[in-house]
């Protein structure tokens, strides 16, 4: 149960729940990141507006210095005043106060003196005197006190008549009186426009607009023709004295308003995929070590187990040896000829654990010695020959007669003992077995071969890692400890050889391949 | 001896004209009253009429003065088809009469404005040809901010010297931006103190016609109803031979009214009025135009045989190519006298025709106003009054002028009855005996 759910828990830990909160800190920071984006997106068109607005700002300033100029007038007389209106274009109507406020021109106190245009300016301009006349500070009889005041200031002044708001610009002059004109409001809006350029609107996908307070636009610049209802996307108050105006942009895209998604995809990719392949390589860490750790945990109970058998076997042979030599059998000798095989046994098992043991704490020693490999060959194979018998396999050694190689003794007997014990051990309805040695390029070939069941093709490659047995009917009821191959692969390979499985119809065949010459450099 | 004095005096009266004061002007002044005599004993209303002539200039002169035209095309959607291709070969063919000294400017507008051609003088005239034959329609109509940016184009090049000019083609009703007449209006007027005198060209029935008329009439400018998309080339080519035989800018007449005498208004002009003295200002005069003043005074009672001052009148302008103006002066007198025959005798009736065609042209417009504003029955019975009036003076005056006058209005009146775009059209085709109409009181 455990090797179930533990490996599902760890991808839980590891991966799953890792992932889920990336995901979520993902999802809050593209909303942040939206917002963000948006509130800047936001700020750069009330900027836009603020621009637009700063423009018309400075084209008021121009047109008040150019007020201010006209209304420079240094000692006004009446013919002075009136020529404002009649020739000035941004001029409408003008008028002078005295320094009590009260107005010296047009003369209100001689009706018959004034002309139709000073009656239908008194008419439009009478919200404004009748409030009190608010020009600048306070009313012009507050100003009139502070005669320590001499500084004289100018302003607009707006009042409503007709159709919308109105403008003054006022001038009050060192010895406290005002003059003053009324704005020719088609003029002065006509400047402002004309001077208006908003290459920025134009270029864009975008309408600006600049309306009056009832809604009506008064200009506006850009291509872009939004639908009726749509509403604008920012707005802005015109600042005073256009303050009853107000600019309204309109864009035909408002998806700006969201930052490049790409980032975000590439960079939780990113990461998830490193989390998802660090947890991968640890699983398979985990699941390496834990397949270690059995194989080790069965090894010594294989390794047990094997040391048992032949020490039964070994006690038992030997008490009926004994017992045959007190009584003077004949059998005594093929009792001990049985112990002596087990002990060979005993001892190849031992050399194979040792051998296994020095492999991995510094590597294998050997010590190549040239000499006649074939002669070897036969003297295993003779030695093996009737231990395969019992089991029923003929055992056939052939090939050359002669062959010198470099190679250690001991390591070529243990490896040709493993591949033999195999056929021994493994080879189940086997009847024969063959040993062939035959020379080629340069290496000393040694097949060994048999017509047993085989190893299926798909374990062919783990055959040769450490206890590794394939599990089937095969190992079923046999002894082993799963390190036999490894070690012979690892020993021709020490002595500048190789251990090969080849795959053939019948049965299995090892290759075994020992240089002729030694290339070995240790 | 007081024969003696009202002999030459009523000399003057007759014909002060100032011609012999500047031989070599090309502006001619006359002083008329539409009665030198007056009866004695009472107080009495008569018309002084200030005559401006622009004099044909001499044809062998090597140069005109350079004009500076701004062409403000109105190219929202109605315009698209024959009529904005009418209008830009037009404007391209009218453009053939300008020299590669004058200046020239394109503006257009719809929703917004653009300026398809900045002020620039004539020398690649190519270019400017080419700008106008990319002119495409689509939008809607800001005629105020076409008239914004034409103005401020015709200030790039501004010269006392030059003629300034813009030609407004519209065919329909603006509709963003400010859009009411007196609006329009005021800017025309402002304008007018720069020097900029708009021509507007009504095309179609659809334009808002008290709009366009008062903005030219504002800045001293022609109006005219343009019925068909072909007229166009005939207009334009008549509003430029307009703008090259300008022979004075400028212009201002003074009156100052002698004591005892009352003005009481100016008839078909913006006129400053002020106690005794009265001002009205004229932007250009071509030549062979005569533009003129019709000043109602009222004269005091006074003894039989004596000679009452009416005026005395001061001409300001400017001839092109200088900068300072020239001016004429003359003064006006009335004689008194005990018999009713002589006061009907010496009078005017030329001036009395004015006089009246200016009132009725007045009438003509307020009942145009009244229609506007939706009051039809007010406007049947302004122009019914009118019509009974004309019909009576036109019998009292013998003047045939009058009663064609009173029978075309009488005409549009009906069909107004009738009500929709019929009376619309009759009541334009009413100006177009004049074709271009001259919204000031002004005579070829």
């Amino acid at each position: 149960m455990n090797h179930f759910f533990r490996p599902i828990l760890f991808l839980l830990a590891v991966v799953v729940l890792p992932l889920v909160l990336l995901g979520w800190l993902g999802r809050m920071l593209w909303r942040d990141q939206k917002a963000a984006w948006e509130t800047q997106w936001r700020a750069s068109l009330q900027r836009e507006l603020q621009d637009s607005d700063q423009r018309l700002v400075s084209e008021m300033e121009r047109i008040a210095t150019q007020l201010d100029a006209l209304l420079a007038i240094t000692s006004p007389t009446e013919i002075a005043v009136i020529e404002l209106a009649a020739r000035q274009p941004l001029v409408r109507h003008s008028f002078r106060l005295d320094a009590k406020g009260t107005m010296v021109f047009p003369q209100v106190s001689h009706q018959d003196q004034l002309s139709m245009m000073d009656i239908e300016f008194l008419q439009r301009t009478a919200p404004v005197w009748n409030t009190g006349l608010p020009l600048g500070r306070g009313t012009l009889a507050e100003d009139a006190k502070l005669k320590s005041f001499s500084q004289p200031a100018s302003g607009w002044h707006t009042w409503f008549y007709g159709d919308g708001p109105q403008w003054l610009y006022w001038k009050r002059l060192t010895d406290g009186t005002t003059i003053g004109v009324e704005v020719e409001r088609a003029a002065f809006f006509a400047a402002l426009i004309a001077r208006s350029e908003n290459n920025k609107a134009s270029a864009r996908g975008s309408r600006l607009r600049l309306t009056a307070a009832d809604g009506t636009v008064l200009h506006q610049w850009g291509a872009f023709e939004p639908p009726a209802l749509r509403k604008p996307v920012m707005t802005l108050v015109a600042s005073t004295p256009l303050q009853h105006w107000r600019w309204e942009l309109f864009l035909a895209d408002t998806s700006h308003g969201r930052p490049p998604k790409l980032p975000f995809v590439l960079a939780g990719t990113g990461v998830a995929a490193l989390i998802g392949s660090i947890g991968l390589l640890i699983f398979m860490t985990w699941r390496r070590d834990l397949r270690v750790a059995a194989q080790r945990v069965s090894f010594v109970n294989q390794v047990s187990h094997e040391l048992k058998t032949p020490l039964t076997n070994i006690r038992l042979y030997t008490d009926l040896a004994l017992d045959a030599a007190e009584h003077g059998e004949p059998q005594a000798t093929q009792h001990l000829s049985v112990v002596q095989e087990e002990t060979g046994r005993l001892s190849r098992l031992i050399h194979n654990v040792l051998t296994f043991a020095r492999q991995e704490r510094h590597g294998l020693q050997v010590h190549l010695v040239r000499g006649d490999l074939c002669a070897l060959v036969r003297r295993v194979a003779s030695h093996w020959r009737p231990l395969l018998e019992r089991k029923q396999i003929t055992l056939n050694a052939g090939g050359e007669e002669n062959c010198e190689a470099s190679f250690d003794a001991d390591a070529m007997e243990q490896v040709l003992g493993n591949l033999l014990s195999n056929i021994e051990k493994y080879a189940a309805g086997a009847r024969m077995a063959e040993l062939t040695v035959s020379t080629k390029d340069g290496f000393v070939e040694v097949r060994v071969q048999d017509d047993g069941s085989g190893i299926p093709r798909s374990v062919a490659r783990r055959v040769f890692e450490p206890f590794y047995r394939v599990r089937s009917d095969v190992t079923e009821g046999a002894s082993g400890t799963g390190l036999g191959l490894s070690i012979a692969r690892a020993l021709a390979e020490a002595q500048g050889g190789s251990l090969k499985l080849e795959s053939v119809e019948r049965g299995t065949l090892f290759v075994l391949r020992i240089p002729i010459k030694n290339h070995q450099p240790a | 001896m007081k024969t003696k004095r009202s002999i030459i005096t009523l000399l003057a009266s007759v014909t002060l004209t100032a011609a012999a004061f500047a031989a070599s002007s090309p502006v001619e002044v006359r002083v008329n009253l539409a009665h030198p005599k007056v009866p004695a004993d009472k107080k009495f209303t008569t018309y002084l009429k200030v005559g401006l002539t622009g004099l044909k200039q001499d044809e062998t002169k090597p140069k005109r003065a350079p004009v500076n035209v701004a062409i403000v095309l109105d190219r929202s959607g109605s315009m698209g088809g024959a009529k904005l291709e009418n209008a830009k070969q037009a404007a391209k063919e009218a453009l053939a009469r300008l020299g590669g000294d004058d200046v020239v400017s394109v503006i257009t507008f719809e929703s917004e404005v653009q300026v398809i051609v900045p002020a620039t003088k004539l020398n690649d005239r190519e270019r400017v040809l080419r700008a106008i034959d990319e002119i495409r329609a689509g939008g809607s109509t800001a005629i105020f901010a076409g008239v914004s940016k034409g103005a401020e184009e015709l200030r790039k090049f501004k010269d006392p010297k030059q003629i300034s000019r813009m030609v407004l083609l519209s065919d329909g009703l603006a509709n963003v931006g400010p859009a009411s007449p007196e609006e329009l209006g005021r800017l025309g007027a402002s304008l007018a103190k720069e020097g900029i005198t708009v021509t507007t060209l009504g095309l179609g029935l659809d334009y808002n016609e008290r709009l366009m008329s008062k903005l030219a009439q504002m800045s001293d400018g022609n109006h005219a109803f343009i019925k068909e998309p072909k007229e166009l080339a005939s207009v334009f080519q008549e509003e430029f031979g307009d703008i090259l035989s300008v022979v004075a800018q400028d212009l201002r007449v003074v009156v100052h009214c002698a004591e005892g005498v009352r003005p009481v208004r100016v008839l078909g002009r913006e006129a400053d009025i002020r106690s005794d003295r009265v001002e009205v200002t004229m932007n250009q005069l071509r030549a062979g135009q005569e533009k003129y003043v019709l000043l109602e005074v009222e004269l005091p009672a006074g003894k039989a045989d004596t000679d009452q001052t009416v005026a005395d009148v001061e001409a300001n302008y400017r001839v092109n190519e200088c900068r300072d103006s020239s001016k004429i002066t003359s003064r006006s007198v009335a004689r008194r006298t005990a018999f009713m025959s002589d006061v009907t005798a010496s009078m005017d009736k030329a001036i009395l025709i004015e006089v009246e065609k200016q009132i009725g042209t007045d009438k003509e417009q307020l009942a145009v106003k009244l229609s506007d504003e939706g009051r039809k029955d007010e406007a049947e019975k302004v122009l019914f009054d009118n019509n009974r009036h004309l019909e009576a003076q036109a019998k009292a005056l013998s003047a045939p002028a009058l009663k064609e006058m009173a029978d075309k209005q009488s005409e549009v009146n009906t069909s107004q009855m009738a009500g929709g775009k019929e009376w619309e059209l009759q009541k334009r085709s009413g100006y177009e005996r004049y074709n271009i109409i001259r919204t000031q009181n002004t005579a070829k």
